[in-house]
């Protein structure tokens, strides 16, 4: 069949989905590299049995979880008496009764049609348990990061009905742990060659770069890794930019990421501990690369709780220790944690709590130096000091 | 949903292909048997088909205009959309909209057939073109649009268009 042909069949599909079924979600402008992450998860679902089986699906910011999520609802809802797909519920929950509007829109996707309205959280939850446990449902809860707020939601297995199948997106694996779900998957972002891809899309909207940007391309594509939210925000600020505005954009991306990525990966460090956030501040800023178990003695010393700390850190997907027992920590995650560092006085190096460019460090220690004192050997000596591979 | 089609015409790949793609999708589809048809007339079978579906595609090939009943078949899918606001999707397979809107081409020499067949029935045949009209101002898919790269003809905006296009054209 002609490839023009099979893309039409594609689209008629897709139009005839949404228009059958209005709660078919657009997953994404380029779904590049999600079908495959999509099969991994329906096939750990294994629709069609009588169990009622929780998946979970972890990792970091902006790695893809939600799109993931949405693309299997698609896919699978069909299948099921009653679906929902609660979508960004840790931000919804910040809202005024948030938890009764999941509630009540949970109620509302499965029941169809009138339901009534309850005004209290212990209420809807007698109303979900009563009303799916006898119905095969498929619900989907996106971004959960607290274990309170499920109970609500999804309480118990014996709340929905036989054959019923939960999937929960999560920053958090430890969560999952807690609830013993069925499933985990950690979900990964992109290869190199998606990567490139998704970025030109953005970038270009091509799949691939043009001729004359394909170097710097891979520069940012290198730098982002594989963060779907990243390579999306970059390809969109660089789509129709001269090559002279690239690489002002990349010169500046490797000292400040852009507002628009920060923002939405700080928010993984919201419900950290003071202590754990303090010791992701530090590898963010001196430890990146560096062998376990000697940071862990540095760590100790500055009166943190290194073992806890590097387990939530990994368990949050904000950390991962390789074969050589090598902290490694994504290049995007350093980089936000070094711009908290560095917001909190960008015109004042001295008022940071952590430096590691050699620049503001020397500046700082000139700065000490001309106040206790003149001595230009002193200063001399600091610099032979500092000049080590640790400050290139 | 229903799918309507010249067998003839497109069967082999294209209609089967879509029909195995809706079903794949968990879409329940119906589609007229064109090797089963005896005699003239559209069975109630299929009139009773085509009024419980939500959504018809009707996919115009050169030949469509030729077989009766694909336009009984249309002008009962436009009577739904009239009266039970069925959606209905047409997909312009090897045929331009306007051919179909103005009966041009290969469906002006089916008509001349029609014509002359149906002396008798002519409120018949206006029906037919009545239906070909509306069908062929909705919006729908174009093969050939498609095709060079372009997408105008669509309900959808075009960013789903390239969603579904990133997934192809690689």
């Amino acid at each position: 069949m002609h490839r023009h042909e099979s893309k039409l069949i594609q689209m008629i599909v897709e139009e005839v989905l949404s228009k059958l079924n209005p709660r078919y979600m657009k997953v994404a402008t380029y779904p590049v590299g999600i079908d495959s992450q999509v099969k991994d998860i329906i096939s750990m679902l294994c629709v069609g049995t009588n169990e009622v089986r929780i998946v979970g699906i972890y990792g970091m910011p902006g790695i893809g979880k939600t799109t993931i999520a949405k693309a299997v609802f698609n896919q699978v809802c069909h299948k099921f008496e009653g679906s929902s797909c609660l979508l960004n519920i840790r931000e919804r929950l910040d809202q005024h009764r948030g938890l009764l509007q999941l509630q009540k829109q949970l109620l509302r996707d499965i029941l169809k049609g009138y339901i009534w309205l309850h005004d209290d959280e212990d209420e809807g939850i007698n109303r979900i348990k009563s009303q799916f446990c006898r119905k095969r449902v498929l619900v989907i809860l996106d971004d959960v990061d607290q274990l309170k707020h499920l109970r609500a939601l999804a309480g118990e297995r014996d709340w929905f009905g036989p054959g019923s199948r939960i999937v929960i997106t999560t920053r958090d694996e430890r969560l999952l742990t807690r609830l013993e779900v069925e499933k985990k998957y950690h979900a990964k972002g992109l290869n190199n060659d998606e990567c490139l891809q998704l970025f030109s899309w953005h970038a270009f909207k091509k799949p691939h770069p043009l001729k004359e940007y394909v170097e710097l391309s891979k520069v940012v594509v290198d730098y982002v890794g594989g963060v779907p939210l990243a390579l999306e925000v970059l390809g969109s600020n660089l789509f129709k930019r001269s090559i002279a505005h690239w690489r002002s954009f990349i010169e500046k991306l490797q000292k400040h990421l852009p507002h628009q990525i920060q923002r939405q990966l700080i928010t993984s460090l919201d419900d950290l501990d003071g202590e754990v956030k303090g010791m992701f501040l530090d590898i963010a800023c001196f430890f990146n690369g560096m062998d376990k178990d000697y940071v862990r003695k540095i760590l100790d010393g500055r009166g943190f709780y290194p073992e806890m700390g590097f387990d939530i850190l990994r368990e949050r997907s904000l950390l991962t220790v390789n074969s050589e027992n090598e902290l490694q920590m994504d290049n995007l995650l350093r980089d936000m944690g070094r711009e908290i560092i560095h917001q909190m006085a960008p015109n004042h190096p001295g008022k940071r709590s952590r430096l590691w460019h050699r620049e503001d460090i020397m500046a700082v220690l000139d700065e000490y130096c001309s106040v206790i004192t003149n001595c230009s050997s002193f200063r001399q000596h600091l610099m032979k000091t500092f000049s080590t591979e640790a400050f290139p | 949903m229903f799918l309507s089609f010249r067998g003839e015409d497109t069967r082999k790949n294209f209609t089967d292909h879509l029909y195995t793609a809706l079903l794949q999708a968990g879409i329940h589809t119906f589609r007229d048997d064109n090797e089963l048809r005896k005699g003239e007339e559209i069975s109630s079978h299929l009139l009773k088909a085509i009024q419980e579906s939500l959504i018809s595609i009707v996919v115009f090939s050169k030949g469509y205009a030729f077989s009766t009943w694909c336009l009984d078949e249309l002008a009962k899918i436009l009577d739904c959309r009239q009266t039970a606001r069925q959606i209905v999707l047409p997909v312009f397979f090897d045929i331009d909209p306007s051919d179909v809107r103005k009966q041009k081409r290969s469906f002006a020499e089916a008509f001349d057939r029609h014509e002359e067949r149906f002396k008798e029935e002519m409120e018949k045949v206006q029906k037919w073109r009545k239906a070909l009209e509306e069908a062929g101002t909705l919006s729908g898919f174009d093969l050939h649009s498609i095709a060079n790269g372009y997408f105008f003809p669509f309900p959808i905006s075009i960013a789903d268009a390239y969603n579904f296009y990133s997934n192809y054209v690689l």
